[in-house]
């Protein structure tokens, strides 16, 4: 009778606990970025700029302030993880928020890590992942097409080739990795490949740039890959209607935190139409970063330095002859210029800073800086922790140019300052 | 392995089976309940380090069942546990809102810490091979050294028993787990003898949902299933244990615990969700340690009121981490052998006058770290070594009635590659009715840096930082004890001040690395409250509050919650002995710039034993029953519902009356 008591009140109990199991879902935990109760202190967009939004990860991968009049006042934001995709900020108020008109674009699992995005047309945009490229509608948030990278070319040169590390390559298969950069030419749309072999030591093959376009029935195709003079073409600048400026910026090795170029550094003069490059020049001993150069009326090219306060110069109307790279100091200490733009008066350039967290104007006059905003949270960096300002983008308005920001951590876009 | 021990225990039931049929019913030392934790800091269970600590004791008898010991500890007030994937990932834990390295982990007064990242990995010990779990919050270095700045956690290993017994213990669940267990005890004429062996194995793989995401107070992603994958592991663990008696006033413990772990690492969440299966999911880690303990105890010498207590340990640890593609950087293959060498010495003297008893500690510690790898391999660590040498005194003054103590402690620590180290602390107790015990301390506590944080090469996207500054902390705490017959509750309010906290932060585009940052001041509410309601049942009710803030900044330490809850109902109807739990842990931030958030939680639990008769009992537990997706302290995801099915056989040889 006992044994029987028992047996009913276990059955009992596992009766109780499985409808409590059946009673459904609990209620999953959300991430969020509008802070946890009245202790949360995540503004202070009054000293920083006029506005700022908090995004859900660190390290947004890339940003695009649209010129398109169908997209006006639309801020592009690539957002890197949690979720990555596509987020269109409404800029056209005092305050920054994710657009009421346009739809977020998410990544898919399959789609790899957000690395650019270049948006060409209210119906088209491009984004460049670590295993794909991507193209979309901005105004839908629909997938037009993908395609993935390949992970080895055959090429064929008429001259050995050789690893960074000066071994020659024995086979013609060019291994073909890390997507570095991205650049829409006319209907060409341009990817740079590092080629890396090995990060640690770092060694790579010759980079090598794929050209796809995009065909009438909308799908990716692959149209044909350039090799390079030099290794990891992570800067590609459109020139012209048919003509691209790629530099390879050479190898990298990480020291103590900052960039070091292990290789030289050239920049490839490339005619898409005949897929030929029409010049190629050694720039020195430089360190360029990993963006594309700003071209003033002159036909200067600006661009800035991945080790150091440095924004360089250089004459495209030379690229036959080999121009000489200037070098400007903005200041003296280790950094890594993330971006640059150039005022629509050619007279300002906006360079932003991620070891200083900072983003200067400069006169291009005599490239000194006219003011400077630290966007960090901590004054004075003294966690030492370095929030680190990403890409830059300029926005034009009847009062003026705005700039906004990227910070990687915290990760927000941010509306720096106003030209007026 | 796992079959040996299910004939084993079907043995050992069998055998049980037909002895009980001449047992006597009343026998306590059977077999435990499940489901429920002895909180106690009451007068005549209070810790044995420190008597003014507002620590909290656990038997660990009664947690036979329960599923690890990580989350068995962190039900407790002020301690949370930091869990990285499955049951068998590494969880790490948190006092009183310190970093896991900040929480120094004793086995038998043998430092668990890694010197190589100064946590300690909470999978790795069956739960079942301790006896007794102090935990000593707050300002700890007056008595421990380096590294006690959270806290401390004193585990001891299984204790002497009278008689002879054996336990086996069998469980199946969710994941594939598989857990079994088996132990034997047996007294010799000197001393006794303990052995056992635990074997786990899960196959780990489990859901989880990506969490809906809002952005400005706008929904732009709602959550997504993934399997996580690539969460297998199995370990085994031996321990040996024996104990002697061979004069009168003399006794020595000589204990070996090997611990072999071989499991795969999931890596973040990221890599299930955005780069596999480009980037296949092949990290795996094995982990070899060995743990040597040897303690001899001599009270009485020269029959004066005088007592000495050596503990001698070594602890060699081998961790292979390989990864042939990681997310970033080369194929990784890294090999590390950590040694740590300990010898500690305390002699004591009891003084009992007229009015006043003092005991008095005078203490000696020695410790070695080193660690090295291979060189052929790519991280090259190097050898490092420690020599840590520490000198301390304690004195408990107590009133003859015992109605209050003074608790003064004082050590200073020497470590050869750091700085000479001074740490005091005071505390006091007062006992202002039968019932009612009152206790406050105030202190220092400090902490060197780990050898990565120190030397870890440069690897490009991570490396160690040789200019740290040492960790320190000063603390005050205050609490109030209640204990009767129908409850036990205890309150405590803390205070706590850190310099130099080392974090990890990036320092530049490409690489993150140590860093001493912005100060931090931690304060909060722990409460423990259980309530006998009858023999049949109990209501623990445990609750933290915690502020923890930069103090340049005000910004919240990321991980860490505001409120923390913890209720769990138990009782025993008809042989049937079922449990509920809940918890609530609110909001809290992922980053230091408190941007991002990770909602609160609840957290619902139940189980129940049915003890078939006085050596064979049958558990089921089920974890997380609403099935809710939770986020670590890192927005990593964690398991949702499970299940755990044991049976569990004892048998104690009974003493003829």
């Amino acid at each position: 009778m006992e044994l029987l008591k028992n047996k009913i009140s276990g059955w009992i109990v596992i009766i109780v606990m499985g409808m409590l199991c059946g009673m459904g879902c609990g209620k999953n935990s959300i991430i969020s970025t509008e802070g946890g109760g009245a202790e949360q202190n995540i503004s202070n967009a009054d000293i920083l700029g006029t506005a700022e939004l908090s995004l859900s990860a660190s390290y947004p991968a890339d940003l695009q302030v649209s010129h398109i009049s169908e997209l006006e006042n639309i801020a592009f934001v690539l957002h890197s993880s949690n979720p990555s995709g596509i987020l269109p900020v409404d800029i056209s108020q005092n305050s920054l928020q994710l657009s009421d008109q346009f739809p977020v674009f998410l990544l898919d699992s399959q789609n790899g890590y957000p690395n650019a995005i270049q948006i060409v047309s209210a119906e088209l945009g491009y984004v460049l992942t670590s295993s794909q490229l991507i193209a979309f509608n901005p105004t839908t948030a629909e997938l037009i097409d993908f395609t993935p990278f390949p992970i080895r070319l055959s090429i064929s040169s008429d001259q050995d080739l050789y690893y960074s590390d000066g071994t020659l390559m024995d086979t013609n298969q060019l291994p073909v990795s890390t997507p570095t950069s991205l650049t829409v030419v006319g209907n060409r749309i341009c990817v740079g490949m590092a080629s890396y072999t090995s990060y640690a030591p770092p060694i790579a093959a010759p980079g090598v740039v794929l050209v796809y376009e995009m065909s009438a029935d909308n799908r990716l195709s692959f149209k044909f890959h350039t090799l390079m003079s030099g290794y990891n073409p992570a800067s590609l600048t459109a020139y012209g209607d048919d003509e691209l400026l790629v530099m390879n910026i050479g190898v990298i090795a990480i020291e103590d935190g900052q960039a070091r170029m292990t290789t030289a550094v050239t920049l490839d003069h490339i005619d898409l139409t005949s897929n030929a490059i029409m010049s190629s020049t050694d720039l020195g001993d430089i360190s360029p970063y990993d963006q594309p150069m700003v071209v003033d009326n002159e036909g200067i090219a600006y661009f800035g330095s991945i080790n150091a306060g440095n924004i360089y110069a250089v004459d495209l109307n030379e690229l036959a002859s080999g121009p000489l790279v200037v070098s400007h100091s903005i200041h003296d200490e280790s950094d890594y210029i993330t971006g640059l733009l150039l005022s629509s008066d050619k007279q300002t350039l906006i360079a932003s800073s991620f070891n200083r967290s900072r983003v200067y104007k400069i006169n291009v006059s005599d490239m000194s800086i006219s003011q400077e905003y630290l966007l960090s949270d901590f004054a004075n960096d003294a966690t030492g922790a370095i929030t680190g300002v990403g890409r830059v983008d300029m926005h034009y308005t009847e009062n003026g140019e705005h700039v906004y920001a990227l910070t990687g951590d915290p990760g927000k876009i941010l509306r720096v300052t106003t030209i007026d | 392995m796992p079959v040996l021990h299910i004939f084993l225990i079907i043995f050992v039931s069998l055998s049980v089976s037909v002895s009980s049929l001449s047992a006597e019913k009343d026998d306590a030392r059977s077999i435990s309940d499940i489901g429920s934790i002895d909180i106690s800091t009451q007068k005549n269970n209070e810790s044995k380090y420190d008597a003014a600590s507002l620590s909290h004791i656990i038997d660990v008898d009664e947690l036979t069942g329960q599923r690890s010991l990580a989350n068995a500890i962190s039900r407790i007030s002020g301690v949370r546990l930091r869990a990285s994937g499955g049951d068998s990932q590494l969880s790490t834990v948190s006092l009183r809102g310190s970093t896991s390295s900040q929480v120094k982990v004793l086995l038998d007064g043998i430092v668990l810490n890694s010197p190589l990242n100064g946590g300690f990995d909470w999978s790795t010990i069956p739960i079942s091979l301790l006896d007794r779990i102090e935990i000593l919050p707050g300002a700890m270095s007056s008595r421990f050294g380096s590294g006690a700045m959270g806290g401390v956690i004193a585990l001891t290993s299984n204790a002497f028993q009278t008689n002879r017994s054996a336990t086996a213990i069998l469980s199946l669940g969710s994941f594939k787990t598989v857990k079994t267990g088996i132990s034997w005890f047996e007294p010799i004429k000197t001393g006794n003898f303990f052995i056992s062996h635990h074997h786990k194995s899960t196959g780990g793989n489990y859901s989880f949902q990506t969490p809906d995401v809002r952005i400005g107070g706008r929904p732009i992603s709602r959550g997504q299933s993934f399997t996580r994958l690539h969460n297998s592991s199995v370990s085994e663990n031996f321990m040996v244990k024996m104990s002697f008696f061979p004069r009168s006033h003399w006794k020595i413990s000589l204990l070996n615990d090997f611990i072999w772990m071989d499991r795969e690492n999931p890596g973040a969440e990221l890599e299930t969700t955005q780069l596999y299966p480009a980037n296949p999911l092949a990290a795996q880690e094995r982990l070899l340690q060995n743990n040597i303990v040897a303690s001899i105890k001599r009270t009485n010498i020269f029959s004066l009121p005088f007592a000495w207590h050596m503990t001698g340990g070594y602890r060699i640890a081998y961790n292979r981490f390989s990864d042939p593609s990681p997310a970033i950087g080369n194929e990784i293959n890294s090999r590390f052998f950590t040694h740590a060498v300990t010898m500690n010495h305390q002699l004591s003297h009891d003084f009992i006058g007229d009015y006043i008893h003092l005991m008095n500690n005078a203490r000696f510690n020695y410790q070695l770290h080193m660690s090295h790898d291979e060189q052929a391999f790519d991280i090259d660590l190097g050898t490092q070594l420690r020599h840590q040498l520490g000198v301390g005194i304690d004195t408990t003054i107590s009133h003859h009635e015992n109605r209050w103590q003074l608790i003064p402690a004082l050590y200073a620590e020497y470590a050869d590659d750091r700085e000479w180290q001074l740490s005091a602390k005071l505390g006091a107790v007062g006992h202002i009715h039968p019932a009612v015990a009152i206790k406050a301390n105030i202190g220092n506590a400090y902490r060197y840096p780990t050898f990565n944080e120190l030397y870890f090469p440069d690897q490009g996207s991570v490396r160690g930082n040789h200019e740290l500054s040492d960790e320190t902390l000063w603390s005050w705490d205050m609490g109030l004890y209640i204990t009767t017959k129908y409850c036990h509750v205890s309150a405590a309010y803390f205070q706590q001040y850190i310099d130099n906290m080392i974090v990890y932060v990036p320092i530049s585009a490409f690489t993150i690395a140590p860093q001493n940052t912005s100060n931090a001041h931690i304060d909060g509410v722990e409460l423990n409250a259980r309530l006998i309601i009858d023999t049949y049942a109990q209501l623990d009710i445990n609750y933290t509050r915690l502020r923890s803030k930069y103090t340049l900044t005000q910004l919240q330490l990321p991980g860490r919650s505001n409120h923390d809850l913890y209720m769990h109902v138990s009782g025993t109807v008809a042989g049937v002995s079922p449990y509920i739990e809940w918890r609530y842990v609110s909001a809290f931030p992922t980053n230091t710039g408190n941007t991002v958030w990770v909602s609160g939680y609840h957290n619902l639990s139940m189980g129940l034993k049915y003890q078939i008769n006085d050596y064979i009992y049958l558990s089921m537990d089920i974890a997380d029953v609403l099935n809710a997706q939770r986020y670590d302290q890192l927005g990593y995801p964690l398991p949702r519902r499970s299940f755990l099915v044991t049976v569990g056989s004892g048998y104690t040889k009974k003493n003829r009356s």
